[in-house]
C-alpha cells in the first residue's frame, strides 16, 4: 500500500515537474537563452520545424547578419515581426540589418520607431544617429548621440561617433574632449586614436597627431583608415621632403591593402601636387576618377597638374568638368547647410531633390523627395515627381 | 555619377599677344630674377605700442554685451589711413555702426576729431571705406560702403567731404564691402570696383540655431551677391560696366579685392576674396573686359580644392622674384593662403610650405597686408583675426570670439615665422579685429598699422624699432594728370645686388584703405642704386642713385626729378 502511494506521489511529482518544465521551456526568456545558444544550422531547422516561433525567427535573422548574409537576415527579422510585432528587439535588429545593407530610408524609418517606442533603446539610437550623420544631418546625430550618452555615458561606439560628428563641424576642441573621454574608456579603441589623430591634425599640433596614428598603426598595422591618417600628418610636418617621402610610403602600403579606397589616391595626389610633382600627381588623380568619377577635387587638381604640364587641352576639359560638378557640389551644400538649420523643412528637401534630379542622381532625388514627403505627405506636386524618377529609374 | 558635357570643348587659352597693347605700353617684363646675393636678414627688432588712446582717438565699435549677434552685426568696420588735407601727413577715417569718424594728424603728434567740421554725419550700418581722387583734383576722396548702401564722399579742398552719392552712378542697394579704385583702361581716371557680400535681409533668417544654440547664419544661408564694377567718366559720374566687362561672372559673396598687375602686362587684373565660394582672379584684357581665371590659376580655392571663407587680400612679391604673389585671410581651421605667382597665369599655394598653417589656422583672419615691419627688404605677413560668432565659445571650447592680431616675419627663403610673441603688447590681447590699414602716420620711416576691433576701440600700432633700424625709402606718386596718387603704378628698386617690386595701391586688406606711398626697407643698403617706375599709361622712367631714409615724391614726365622730398631728420624733429 505503502509502496503503491509512493509511486502515485512519484508520477504526480514526475508529472509536475515535466509540466513545469515545460512551461519554464515555453518561457520566452527561458527559450530566448537556448536559442541564442544555437548556430545557424540549427536555428534553421527549428524555424523549419517551428516557423511560429517569433524568437527563433530573430535569433535567426540575428545570426545570419553575423554571418553576413544580410538579405535573408532582413527577411527572417521581418518574419519575427510579422509573428510578433510589438517586438523592440526586433525591430532594433531589422534597422541594424537595414543600416547594413545601406537601406538607408527603411532604415531610418525601423529605428526611428524603435527609438519612439523604446526611448532607452542605446544601439539602434547610436545607429539613428550614424544615419544622420551620413546624410549631413550633424546636428541632429549629435542630439541623438548626446541623448544616448545620458543613458550611458561609458559608451564608447557613441562617444566615437559624437568626436566624429563634432570633427565634421569643426568642433575641435569638443571633438577632443569627447575622443579623449572614449579613449579614457577603451585606451586602445583603434578607431578613436585615428579620430583623434585627425582633429589633431587640423588643429595642426602635429606631433600629437603623428604620436596617435603612430600608437594606431602599432595596435593594428594593417589599419588603412591609421595608415592614412599618419600620411596625412606627415604630409603637413616639417622636413616636409623627408616626411612626404614616408607618408608616400604609408599610401603605397595601404593601397597593398586597400586598392579601392578613395583617400588613399586623394590623399597621395594633394602631397604630389604640393611638392610639385604633377606627372605622379596625375597619375594617383586618375586612380581617384577611377574609384569616385565624381569627385571634384580631383578634376579641380587634375586641372592644375596638366596645366603645370603644358598640356592646356587637357587641362581645359578637366576645368570643365569641375566646374560642371563644382556648381552641383556647391547646390547641394548649401542646401544640406539650410536643411541643417531647418530640419522639418520640406521645400528644402523638395529643392535639393531637383538638383540631384538635374545633376543625373536620381537615386539621390528618390531620397530627398520621400524625406521631404515624410514631412509633408500630401504634396501632390512631389508625389508625382517622386513616381517619374521611379518610373525613370525603374527603366532599362 | 554626375552627368557631363559631352564634349569638352573648352576654347583655347587665349594668349593674350604682348605685342601691340597699346602705343607707348610696355611689352611683358621678363620675371626679374632672384638676385644671388645673401638676404640681408635683420634680427627682428620691432616692437609695435598702440598709441591710439595717447594721441586722442576714442572711436570704438561694440554691441554692450547684446547676444547673439546677426551676420550683419558681427561684419563691420574699416578704416583708412588718407592724407586728406595733403599736408604730409596721414589723416584716418574710422568705418562702422552707427557713425563713422574723421581724425586729423597733427604732424604725426596728435589726432584731432574732424567729424563734424568734415561734415561726416553719416549714420548707419557703414562696413568699410576706400580712398582714390576719382575726379583728379588732387585731393583724395572716399566711398564708404555698408549695407544695403554705398555714399561717395568727395573731398572738397580737405576742407570738408560732401557726400555726391546721388547721381555719381554708385548708388547701390545690395550689402557691400570692401572696395578699391584703379584705373582700368589707363584713361587716367581712377575705375572703381566695389564687393558686395549675401542678399541678407534684416529680421528674415537673423539667427540659427546649431543644436540648442542660436548664433549668426553662416553666407551658405543666403544668397550671394556679386559687386559692381564701374567705369569712371570723368565727368565726376560712374557708369556700371559689370556685365560688358564680364565682371558679372564673380562667385559673390566677397570680402577682400585688391587691384595688382600679376602677370606683368600693364593692366591692372583684379582679386576677390569670397566667403565660401570660389576666389576670382579677373584678368584684365584691355578694352575694360576681364578674364576669369580664378580655377585656371589656381587661386580660386585652397590647395586641396576646397572652397574658402576669403576676406581679407593683398599682393606683394614675398619672394623677390618680380612676380605678385597672392595672400588670402580665411576662416578658421582653413590655411591662410599664399599663393605664389610662379608666371605664365599660374599659382600655387603655398601656405603650407612657407609655415603660415600652423600659426594662423586656428583663427578666423579678416584685415591682413604685406609690409615689411623691420625694414629688411622682406616682406612680412600681419593679420588682424576675430571670429564672426560673437558666442562661439558655446559651441566649441577651442574657440573664441576675440583673437590675438599676428606678425609673421620673413625669414627671406621663402618662410615664415609667427613673431607676435615678441612685437609688443598689442599682440597679447584678443580683440574682435575687422579691417587693417598701413601707413606711416608720423614719417619716421616704419610702417605703422590701423586696426578695427568690433567690439572695442580702434587701435593705432606704432612701429618702434629697437636698436638697429633698417633703412627705408618711399615713394609718393603722381602722374600731373589726373591719377595724383599713381595707383596702379610699378616700382621697382635696386639696393645692394636685390630688387623689389610694389605696386602703388590703396585697395588691400578688408573694408580698408592704406597710405598710398610704397614703401621699402632695404636693410643695411645706403643708397638705392636704381628705381624704375611703370607708369599706369604704360610709360617707364627711371632714376639712379637716391638718398635713404626719405619720402620721394616723383611727378610722371619730369625726367624722373623730385617734386619733393621728406627725409627721416624732418619727422624726427617732432620726435
Amino acid at each position: 500500500m505503502l509502496k503503491r502511494r509512493i509511486a502515485v506521489l512519484a508520477l504526480i511529482g514526475v508529472t509536475i515537474v515535466a509540466v513545469a518544465g515545460f512551461l519554464v521551456w515555453r518561457q520566452p526568456t527561458t527559450q530566448n537563452a537556448i536559442l541564442s545558444r544555437l548556430d545557424v544550422s540549427a536555428l534553421s531547422q527549428r524555424v523549419a520545424s517551428d516557423p511560429t516561433s517569433s524568437r527563433a525567427q530573430y535569433w535567426y535573422g540575428k545570426r545570419l547578419a553575423e554571418a553576413g548574409n544580410l538579405p535573408q537576415a532582413e527577411a527572417a527579422l521581418r518574419t519575427s515581426l510579422g509573428l510578433q510585432p510589438d517586438d523592440l528587439v526586433a525591430l532594433g535588429e531589422l534597422g541594424k540589418v537595414l543600416f547594413a545593407e545601406t537601406k538607408t530610408e527603411e532604415a531610418f524609418q525601423v529605428l526611428r520607431m524603435t527609438v519612439g517606442r523604446d526611448p532607452n533603446a542605446v544601439e539602434p539610437r547610436t545607429m539613428l544617429a550614424a544615419l544622420y550623420q551620413a546624410q549631413g544631418a550633424t546636428q541632429r546625430a549629435m542630439d541623438e548621440l548626446n541623448v544616448v550618452l545620458k543613458q550611458d555615458a561609458h559608451n564608447v561606439s557613441a562617444l566615437y561617433q559624437l568626436g566624429a560628428c563634432q570633427a565634421t563641424v569643426q568642433q575641435y576642441g569638443n571633438a577632443e574632449a569627447t575622443f579623449r573621454l572614449a579613449l579614457h574608456e577603451a585606451p586602445n579603441d583603434v578607431r578613436t586614436l585615428v579620430g583623434m589623430s585627425r582633429v589633431l591634425r587640423a588643429m595642426r599640433r602635429l606631433e600629437e597627431a603623428e604620436a596617435m596614428a603612430r600608437k594606431a598603426i602599432q595596435l593594428d598595422p594593417e589599419n588603412v583608415d591609421g595608415l592614412t591618417a599618419l600620411a596625412q600628418v606627415l604630409a603637413m610636418s616639417r622636413p616636409l621632403d623627408k616626411n612626404r617621402d614616408e607618408a608616400l610610403g604609408l599610401l603605397r602600403h595601404a593601397r597593398a591593402i586597400d586598392a579601392n579606397r578613395i583617400d588613399i589616391p586623394r590623399t597621395a595626389a594633394e602631397i604630389l601636387t604640393a611638392a610639385g610633382r604633377w606627372r605622379e600627381a596625375v597619375s594617383e588623380l586618375r586612380e581617384v576618377i577611377r574609384i569616385a568619377p565624381d569627385s571634384t577635387q580631383a578634376y579641380f587638381l587634375l586641372a592644375r597638374a596638366y596645366r603645370q604640364l603644358g598640356q592646356l587641352v587637357e587641362s581645359q576639359r578637366a576645368e570643365a568638368i569641375f566646374r560642371t560638378c563644382s556648381a552641383y557640389d556647391h547646390r547641394v551644400n548649401a542646401l544640406r547647410d539650410q536643411i541643417a538649420a531647418d530640419m522639418d523643412s520640406a521645400q528644402l528637401r523638395f529643392a535639393l531633390a531637383e538638383v540631384h534630379a538635374k545633376a543625373g542622381f536620381p537615386e539621390r532625388a528618390i531620397v530627398a523627395l520621400r524625406s521631404g514627403l515624410e514631412r509633408d505627405p500630401k504634396n501632390v506636386q512631389a508625389q508625382k515627381r517622386l513616381a517619374a524618377i521611379l518610373k525613370q529609374v525603374s527603366q532599362p | 555619377m554626375i552627368r557631363l558635357p559631352r564634349l569638352f570643348i573648352a576654347p583655347l587659352l587665349g594668349l593674350v599677344a604682348l605685342v601691340g597693347a597699346g602705343c607707348g605700353r610696355d611689352r611683358q617684363s621678363p620675371p626679374v630674377s632672384v638676385p644671388a646675393s645673401t638676404p640681408q636678414l635683420l634680427p627682428w627688432n620691432v616692437q609695435f605700442r598702440d598709441v591710439a588712446s595717447k594721441l586722442g582717438i576714442h572711436y570704438a565699435l561694440g554691441h554692450g554685451g547684446k547676444t547673439p549677434l546677426t551676420i550683419l552685426e558681427t561684419a563691420p568696420g574699416g578704416c583708412a589711413f588718407v592724407d586728406l588735407d595733403q599736408d604730409g601727413w596721414q589723416d584716418m577715417i574710422l568705418v562702422g555702426p552707427p557713425k563713422c569718424a574723421v581724425y586729423r594728424n597733427d604732424h604725426g603728434q596728435r589726432f584731432e576729431d574732424v567729424t563734424s567740421q568734415m561734415g561726416l554725419q553719416l549714420q548707419g550700418p557703414w562696413m568699410g571705406c576706400t580712398v582714390g581722387d576719382y575726379n583728379g583734383d588732387g585731393y583724395p576722396d572716399v566711398l564708404l560702403t555698408g549695407y544695403r548702401r554705398t555714399a561717395l564722399l568727395k573731398n572738397d579742398g580737405g576742407r570738408r567731404l560732401l557726400d555726391v552719392t546721388r547721381g555719381s552712378g554708385v548708388e547701390s542697394s545690395k550689402w557691400t564691402t570692401s572696395a578699391a579704385f584703379c584705373d582700368i583702361d589707363a584713361d587716367g581716371w581712377l575705375d572703381l570696383y566695389v564687393g558686395a557680400y549675401v542678399g541678407y535681409r534684416i529680421g528674415h533668417k537673423d539667427l540659427c540655431r546649431v543644436g540648442a544654440i542660436e548664433s549668426a547664419c553662416g553666407p551658405e544661408m543666403y544668397a550671394g551677391e556679386v559687386g559692381r564694377m564701374y567705369r569712371n567718366r570723368g565727368d565726376g559720374s560712374f557708369e556700371d560696366i559689370t556685365h560688358v566687362s564680364g565682371l558679372s561672372r564673380a562667385s559673390g559673396k566677397t570680402w577682400g579685392v585688391a587691384f595688382a598687375d600679376y602677370d606683368g602686362d600693364g593692366r591692372p587684373d583684379l582679386y576677390l576674396a569670397n566667403d565660401q565660394a570660389p576666389g576670382n582672379l579677373f584678368r584684365n584684357l584691355g578694352e575694360r573686359r576681364f578674364e576669369e581665371q580664378g580655377v585656371g590659376s589656381g587661386t580660386a580655392y585652397d590647395a586641396g580644392g576646397s572652397v574658402q571663407g576669403g576676406m581679407g587680400v593683398d599682393w606683394g612679391d614675398y619672394d623677390e622674384d618680380g612676380r605678385l604673389d597672392l595672400f588670402v585671410t580665411t576662416y578658421t581651421y582653413q590655411v591662410k593662403e599664399l599663393y605664389r605667382n610662379e608666371g605664365k597665369g599660374l599659382f600655387q599655394p603655398v601656405g603650407l610650405e612657407a609655415g603660415l598653417a600652423g600659426p594662423t589656422s586656428s583663427h578666423v583672419a579678416f584685415g591682413t597686408g604685406f609690409i615689411d615691419a623691420n625694414n629688411d627688404g622682406h616682406l612680412d605677413l600681419f593679420i588682424a583675426n576675430g571670429h564672426v560668432r560673437d558666442n562661439m565659445a558655446k559651441f566649441d571650447r577651442s574657440q573664441s570670439y576675440q583673437q590675438p592680431m599676428q606678425l609673421l616675419a620673413n625669414r627671406g627663403d621663402g618662410t615664415f615665422e609667427e613673431v607676435s610673441p615678441r612685437a609688443g603688447d598689442p599682440f597679447k590681447q584678443r580683440i574682435v579685429g575687422r579691417g587693417v590699414a598701413f601707413g606711416d602716420y608720423d614719417n619716421d620711416g616704419q610702417v605703422d598699422v590701423l586696426v578695427m576691433d568690433l567690439e572695442g576701440r580702434a587701435r593705432l600700432l606704432h612701429n618702434e624699432p629697437v636698436g638697429e633700424r633698417g633703412n627705408w625709402v618711399s615713394f609718393r606718386l603722381d602722374d600731373g594728370r589726373r591719377n595724383h596718387e599713381g595707383i596702379g603704378a610699378r616700382i621697382t628698386l635696386e639696393a645692394s645686388g636685390r630688387r623689389q617690386v610694389r605696386e602703388v595701391t590703396r585697395g588691400r586688406s578688408v573694408l580698408s584703405a592704406s597710405d598710398c606711398r610704397a614703401y621699402f626697407g632695404i636693410g643695411r643698403a645706403t643708397v638705392v642704386d636704381r628705381i624704375t617706375i611703370r607708369w599706369p599709361d604704360g610709360r617707364t622712367e627711371e632714376r639712379r642713385h637716391l638718398a635713404v631714409n626719405r619720402s620721394h615724391t616723383l611727378r610722371q614726365g619730369r625726367g624722373g626729378q623730385e617734386a619733393s622730398s621728406r627725409s627721416i631728420a624732418a619727422s624726427a624733429q617732432n620726435d
